[in-house]
């Protein structure tokens, strides 16, 4: 507490922050606009701005849409480098690997707000494509690595003992 | 390159885990071992420096040992040379001379009786018929008589003094060696003609050969030479009695049994008698019936009968002959005495000492008598019996109460035959729960308040145990003192499973016809039973008595059950007796065991259990009819007889015949329906292996370096059958060299599944047969050493059916890849390690004849093993093909507690995966266990809790002060 009486001492408030809501409006509508400044520009840049938003828009969904192919280069360079021993480093990269697609099928909903405009659909396609393949690239790697369980010789474990069909004994005559 | 392999290999032998070495303090925790003698044959008080404390035995076994009176513990044991060279004729001991002949005449040694260490030996070329004989002349002189010749020996140097040639000793066999006086008499017997006396005198000079007619010897007639120098054979053809006085006889004299007024039986036998002058001898008639008889100039007087007596012996002590007599009546020895002279009985020294049926009856009694302080008599003796044991009576019946034996050596455990290791039974609380799950019929209320009471019950059992533990650790000492006082006969703790069902109950079978229980925890013997008539099938050069487990512990409330098959050595019928393994109680056949009308030719077990989890026993009569013990199975077999078949392999004919059951009028006979001959000219089956009935598999095939996989040829009916021959080589060099020959037959179809042939091998050849892998050795007569070879049997990349396994449709060749080692030490027998569930990799246990147990993990004797090691068998994990076997000191499971003359070696499984119990059986027993995968299911026991727990605990109070002081800072940085 006391600290705070300290600061309260040594700190100015410009901005106002202590005061009321109603004063602020009243002090911001009371200062005069500079020199040179018009508060309206007109119905052009009203327009251009527009277009350009439209542009910025689809710019950005693109982006967005592109951004899982565009790890892809990315993700073959880690892969390259972790190498084929199982350790513990590339098995971490390997499950950022799976991670990341995985995060991003799980907040799609979320991306899809964010990309709008009219080629929304080839873009979330694109985007699901994009993560589709850095899911296969580091299957891929699985495979590589050897972590799946595609041999026979990894269900051997699981196979039961044959059954006896017969019964035999004997040896030596006594 | 050649570096370069061996670092590879030496890198990854590192990796294997070969070394099991034990630390030092944990010698004797978990493993035991019991040194035995043998059936003991000849029997002396030492009379040296440590007179009356020690009795030194002679074994049948070759073993010559030192007896600590007190304890029965062995002072010393020499264990002489395997086979005929190590056989003991004669040990004379008296004084301080203790020598002993070995080898039928090829080795005279001197012992010092108090260290065991020899003095001196002489070696003497030995006697072709085996026949030797040994005499103290004197203080200066030992004889000794082999085959042809007689030689004096100074018996402070064993330097040779004279050495006499003995005449026609091609046509005389030469038995016996006497002396009398100044002269050495040798008698020869010449089988239905005559015996031959030789006399030589101190010198070595032969004085006179002189031969009696005796046209009545025979290869059953048994031959006596009694103090006071008379010979004496017994004629079983007409139960007489004929004696001749070596000194001045010319004449066999014959007295018929029926004058002297015994029973005469088919079982005569005579004993002499040392200790005293006169001309006496033992007789016996039965196993309880003996007469002592004396000797005269006009033939043979009887000079006592001694009816029900088992056991006696003539003492003399101070020119007074006693006789000492045995008698056994229920749970007791009457001992009682006899004056010699007069006849009349030694009340004082007459008593009983109590007596367990199960060691059957006496046979001999050595006495050792005394002078107490008050010039009173007393007597020790030692007693042995009909089951091989040895039992000491120190102290004489006191007050009333009857003698006790001080101590007992059950040497019957030096010809165990048959062993297998039977699971405790759960505790009692454990017991209570499988109870509750065993029936359906309570209701809430009674299973409630049952499983109420189970608990209480644990909770009381833990409670009791916290105590003791906190007792145990105070008086464990005390303890310790306590149980080597009162030796076996200790009270041991209750027969309950341990936690990891590690403590097992080993059931050994003798052929001494005893059967014993023994705790694998101590060695301690739990119950035994002995039955004279007992005998195992002794076809084939080796001893066989059957052991089967019909049901394990593992069904409760069903007890286990075991059965021993042997045969009746009066009739040669089958003789089966049937038990509780833990308790030992007789279940199915009466207590003294039962006969069976029939012999056995051969035997098996059913495949399926029938309706109380019981597996029967089949038993084959020479009319191939099926029987099935116990009889209740019967139902079982007329089940699934379509698919019990049996084989038998004939060594006399060199057939190996198979059958299948057929019913027939209610009964069960065997069909020949296939018949492999192997060729009796040329060789002789020797061996036939097959795997353990109920063996488990875990892994059905084989993962290569490229990730496919081999699938094992595991067909459970598979057999190996070794042949032993001789073949005459063609080369211009030429000479006679032995062949071994294994052939790899399925038991349903007859099927030779695979064959292979070692030129210039021979035997003893062992195998190990198990999963889809052989392995066996031999001796190479070309590099003159032992050679280890293993054959893998394969399916293939694909399995053809892999759910069950039928011989009918099995793969008709399977891929068998082999190779070979060499061995660098001589092994007499060996074993592989099995566990629980079969997935631990294997060991393959040598018993080394330098007296190790030498464990090697299966993975050095694999036939995949590369010559040029690649990436792909890198990563197969085999190691580069290195012919040498390593043998590791520390691969040498038994440190430095060497075993002799070990017969076989047993292992089991324990309930941990990790572990197999290991016992060596022998003359020896060694129990240990072992881990052949390390111990990779249980924590170490230097695994450190503490460190563990304080650096878990450390992380909790980190991890909550941490998440307090972050909450904290977020508070407070809110608040700015």
């Amino acid at each position: 507490m006391s600290s705070k009486r300290k600061l309260h001492k040594w700190s100015i408030d410009f901005s106002g922050h202590g005061r009321s809501k109603s004063d602020r409006q009243v002090q911001v509508q009371d200062i005069r606009a500079p020199v040179g400044y018009t508060e309206s520009t007109g119905t052009i840049v009203e327009q251009s701005g527009k277009e350009a938003d439209q542009k910025l828009i689809d710019k950005r969904s693109w982006d967005i849409a592109l951004g899982p192919l565009k790890q892809i280069p990315m993700n073959f360079f880690i892969m390259w480098m972790a190498g084929n021993s199982i350790s513990i480093f590339p098995i971490m990269m390997v499950g950022m690997m799976f991670f990341k697609p995985i995060q991003a099928f799980i907040s799609v909903q979320n991306t899809f707000v964010m990309i709008e405009g009219s080629q929304a659909i080839i873009q979330k396609f694109i985007y699901i494509f994009g993560n589709f393949v850095c899911l296969m690239l580091a299957m891929y790697k699985c495979q590589t690595m050897g972590l799946l369980p595609t041999h026979a010789s990894d269900w051997l474990a699981f196979m039961d003992p044959q059954k006896r069909m017969e019964w035999s004994g004997g040896g030596l005559y006594y | 390159m050649m570096t370069g392999n061996i670092l590879l290999l030496l890198g990854v032998l590192q990796t294997l885990p070969i070394s099991q070495a034990l630390y030092e303090d944990q010698i004797g925790k978990f493993d035991w071992h019991q040194q035995y003698v043998g059936k003991i044959t000849d029997m002396f008080w030492d009379q040296s420096f440590n007179a009356g404390k020690r009795v030194l035995v002679s074994s049948e076994r070759h073993v010559l040992a030192s007896v600590h009176s007190h304890n029965g513990s062995l002072a010393w044991r020499k264990v002489l040379e395997d086979g005929p060279r190590g056989r003991i004729d004669k040990t004379l001991h008296s004084g301080n001379l203790l020598v002993t002949l070995t080898g039928g005449g090829r080795f005279v040694r001197k012992w010092n009786a108090g260290s065991g260490l020899a003095d001196w030996e002489v070696s003497l070329p030995g006697s072709k018929s085996g026949r030797a004989d040994l005499v103290q002349c004197g203080r200066d002189l030992l004889a000794v008589m082999i085959q042809d010749a007689v030689y004096g020996l100074d018996p402070r140097s064993g330097r040779q003094k004279w050495s006499v040639a003995l005449p026609q000793s091609n046509q005389v066999v030469y038995t016996h060696l006497f002396t009398s006086g100044t002269n050495l008499f040798v008698i020869g017997q010449s089988l239905g003609q005559q015996v031959t006396r030789v006399t030589v005198d101190m010198e070595g000079v032969v004085r006179s050969t002189e031969s009696v007619k005796a046209p009545w010897l025979s290869e059953s007639t048994q031959c006596e030479v009694t103090n006071g120098g008379v010979l004496i054979c017994y004629r079983s053809e007409d139960q007489s009695l004929q004696t001749l006085t070596l000194t001045d006889g010319q004449v066999f004299k014959s007295t018929s049994l029926q004058i002297l007024g015994l029973e005469p039986s088919e079982e005569v036998s005579m004993e002499t008698v040392r200790k005293v002058e006169e001309p006496l001898i033992f007789l016996r008639t039965a196993k309880n019936h003996m007469a002592l008889l004396e000797l005269t100039n006009d033939g043979v007087k009887l000079k006592k009968d001694l009816p029900s007596i088992c056991a006696a012996q003539v003492v003399s002590l101070d020119d007074k002959s006693m006789l000492f007599t045995l008698e056994r009546i229920p749970g007791e020895l009457k001992m009682k005495v006899y004056d010699l002279e007069t006849g009349s009985e030694m009340a004082d020294l007459y008593q009983t000492i109590t007596y367990l049926p199960q060691h059957g009856y006496p046979q001999r009694i050595e006495v050792l008598m005394f002078k107490k302080r008050d010039l009173r008599l007393g007597c020790r003796f030692a007693i042995l019996s009909e089951d091989y044991s040895m039992q000491m009576v120190l102290k004489a019946e006191r007050d009333g109460s009857p003698g006790k034996i001080a101590w007992r050596r059950e040497e019957a455990l030096a010809y165990v035959l048959s062993v297998e290791m039977i699971d405790l039974p759960v505790s009692e609380n454990q017991a209570k729960y499988e109870d509750e799950f065993g029936s359906h019929k309570d209701d809430i209320a009674t299973m409630f308040m049952k499983r109420f009471k189970t608990q209480i019950s644990q909770l009381k059992t833990y409670i009791q145990q916290q105590l003791q533990k906190l007792q145990g650790h105070r008086h464990h000492h005390h303890d310790t003192e306590a149980m080597a006082e009162s030796g076996s006969d200790d009270d041991d703790e209750d027969l309950t499973r341990d936690e990891f069902n590690l403590n097992k109950l080993i059931v050994l079978v003798t052929g001494a016809g005893k059967v014993f229980g023994v705790r694998s925890t101590n060695g301690h013997i739990e119950w035994e039973h002995f039955f004279p008539e007992l005998a195992p099938f002794d076809g084939n050069n080796q001893q066989k008595l059957l052991l089967f487990v019909q049901r394990t512990t593992a069904h409760f409330p069903n007890p286990p059950q075991c059965t021993v098959v042997g045969k009746h050595k009066g009739t040669g019928n089958g003789f089966l007796f049937s038990f509780n393994p833990i308790s030992g109680e007789p279940v199915d056949t009466p207590p003294t065991g039962q006969v069976l009308n029939y012999r056995i030719t051969q035997t098996s077990m059913l495949g399926e259990l029938d309706d109380h989890f019981l597996r029967g026993i089949l038993l084959m009569d020479p009319d191939n009819q099926i029987h099935v013990f116990p009889g209740k199975c019967l139902s079982v077999l007329k089940k699934t007889f379509g698919s019990q078949y049996m084989f038998v392999a004939d060594r006399e004919t060199g057939f190996i015949k198979g059958y299948r059951t057929v019913p027939n009028q209610g009964k069960f006979l065997m069909e020949n329906v296939w018949t492999v001959n192997l060729q009796k000219k040329q060789q002789t089956i020797t061996q036939v292996v097959g795997k353990r009935p109920l063996e488990q598999v875990h892994s059905q095939g084989r993962v290569l370096g490229d990730r496919s996989v081999l699938y094992r040829y595991l067909n459970p009916n598979l057999v190996v059958v070794v042949t032993e021959g001789e073949f005459i080589e063609q080369s211009q060099r030429g000479g006679v060299f032995n062949t071994i020959n294994l052939y790899l037959l399925d038991s349903v179809t007859g099927h030779m599944v695979f064959h292979c042939s070692h030129k210039r091998a021979k035997g003893p050849i062992t195998v190990v047969h198990s999963e889809n892998w052989v392995v066996y050795n031999y001796f190479n007569q070309k590099s003159r050493r032992l050679e280890m070879a293993v054959l893998e049997l394969y399916e293939g990349k694909e399995q053809s059916n892999s759910t069950a396994f039928s011989s009918f449709s099995s793969p008709r060749q399977p891929l068998v890849l082999r190779q070979s080692y060499i061995m660098p030490l001589f092994i007499s027998t060996m074993a592989t390690t099995v566990t629980e569930k079969g997935i631990t990799s294997k060991q393959i246990i040598f018993a080394l004849k330098l007296g190790g147990l030498l464990a090697l993990p299966k993975a050095l004797l694999d036939p995949r093993r590369p010559l040029v090691p690649t990436q792909e068998t890198m990563e197969e994990g085999t190691i580069p093909y290195i012919p040498e076997l390593p043998v590791n000191a520390e691969a040498i499971i038994n440190y430095n507690q060497s075993l002799y003359n070990v017969q076989g070696i047993h292992t089991s499984p324990a309930g941990l995966e990790s572990t197999s119990l290991v016992l060596s059986y022998g003359l020896d027993l060694y129990f240990t266990r072992v881990q052949p995968s390390k111990m990779f299911d249980v924590l170490k026991e230097d695994f450190d809790y503490f460190f563990i727990s304080a650096v878990l605990l450390g992380m909790f109070v980190v991890t909550i002060a941490t998440q307090k002081l972050s909450a904290r800072r977020a508070l407070s940085r809110a608040w700015k």
